[in-house]
């Protein structure tokens, strides 16, 4: 057993404490709710990166972002996301969601997943490296395994807003039949706004099923030599978001994501897995278009 | 001032005589009803709607008959074989009914309409796809 469980309860109460503590604004915040039948376009012009915990992975960096959003009565789609909701009450909501599954963006960079995020792997940048990165006895490279899938999922998302934090629970499957497994999410966001600009922070605890883990970082007999296969277990991820804007004008604002994901044994043990995190960064300035 | 008022009223009146009449002309059931408008347009759903509404009805018999806002009586009328009734009303009342002894003969819903779209919550956070 290793010392991430106790990373995780530090994180999300680290988080979950903080949104106790800033309990008195409204429900619906300006930048959480939105008008119907709007379509919303921005761009986002700067430069990050997304580290790859892969063997032979390479980095994604992240040069112009969108943030592409609509919601008519019946259906919405939202960065990717389509689906259609159902009311339940003033506070709460059931969607029903489809989706690109995420994992294959760790091994193929132009994935719908990072579609539109620009490569340029000439640029070197610092990158934040919050531990140490993991030595494994051995090392299976991207390149040495065989094409893995390009799934579509769909999923149960339950919404509900409690005390100006939004909670969120999700259950997703494999609707493609791709890799056969399910996930789950349980996670908390919340916004504000101070002098110094508009922050959202959010906080996932997620479980990916073992049939998951397994299609993705799975390693078979026909793909190591004997003795180095790998075969995947239920993982338990968690997941902490900051963004960060602070508008210029009606439409320009600057702007800084931050997003960490931390693994558990259940992925570091295979051995294409480089590292136990991933760490996302960007900063830039975006232009609303709608 | 007054000729002003004057001309309006007499101009009103017209109105509800040309629209009386219009109404008894399609009314092919033994009692029916003109209300207008049905609709109310509020610049914001949350701020309310108050408007003028116009009941207009007839019957082939007559009655005694109460206008019904919600559950409230807004105007009855005894043995009558037509009726007219004006009033500003407040719409989030939302329900008009035409009652003898209690038992609905008509109905209709007072809808309000927003000029701006409703408001609702995103299911994902800013900048998701990053």
């Amino acid at each position: 057993m290793s010392k991430l469980p106790l990373k995780i309860i530090l994180l999300v109460s680290l988080l979950l404490g903080g949104f106790a503590a800033t309990a008195n604004t409204p429900s619906c915040q300006a930048d959480d709710c939105i008008a119907e039948q709007k379509l919303y376009l921005s761009w986002a012009v700067g430069y990050g990166q997304r580290s790859n915990p892969l063997h032979g992975g390479k980095k994604l960096n992240l040069v112009v972002l969108p943030e592409i959003y609509y919601y008519s009565k019946y259906w919405f789609f939202d960065n990717g996301r389509l689906g259609s909701s159902l009311t339940l009450s003033d506070t709460t909501s059931l969607s029903i969601i489809g989706q690109f599954n995420q994992e294959k963006g760790y091994f193929q960079q132009w994935f719908s997943g990072n579609l539109l995020q620009f490569e340029a792997n000439t640029l070197t940048m610092p990158q934040f490296s919050t531990a140490m990165e993991r030595q494994a006895p051995m090392q299976i490279a991207i390149s040495e395994v065989s094409k893995r899938p390009t799934a579509f999922d769909v999923g149960l998302q339950l919404d509900t807003v409690s005390r100006g934090t939004s909670w969120q629970l999700a259950y997703w499957t494999d609707a493609s039949r791709q890799h056969h497994g399910q996930y789950a999410s349980l996670g908390a966001r919340r916004g504000w706004q101070s002098p110094y600009g508009k922050w959202q922070v959010s906080a996932h605890l997620h479980w990916k099923s073992a049939q998951l883990i397994d299609t993705y970082y799975g390693l078979t007999a026909l793909e190591v030599p004997a003795g180095q296969e790998y075969q995947g277990r239920d993982s338990w991820q968690a997941e902490l978001r900051l963004n960060w804007n602070k508008p210029l004008t009606e439409r320009l604002s600057v702007l800084m994501l931050l997003r960490y994901l931390q693994f558990d044994s259940a992925m570091t043990d295979s051995a294409l897995v480089r590292s136990d995190h991933v760490t996302t960064w960007f900063g830039g300035v975006s232009y609303r278009f709608f | 001032m007054w000729l002003l008022r004057c001309w309006l009223a007499l101009l009103f009146v017209f109105s509800l005589g040309s629209l009386a009449d219009s109404a008894a002309d399609q009314c092919k059931e033994p009692l029916c009803w003109q209300v207008s408008p049905i609709v109310c347009v509020a610049d914001k759903l949350e701020q309310g709607c108050e408007a003028e509404l116009r009941v207009i009805w007839f019957s082939d018999t007559p009655r005694t008959v109460c206008l019904y806002l919600a559950e409230q009586a807004q105007r009855c009328w005894q043995e009558a074989t037509s009726g007219q009734w004006r009033q500003q009303v407040d719409w989030r009342q939302g329900w008009l009914s035409m009652r003898q002894q209690q038992q609905v003969l008509l109905s209709t819903e007072l809808q309000v309409l927003s000029r701006q779209p409703a408001k609702r919550r995103r299911i994902s956070g800013a900048w998701s796809i990053f």
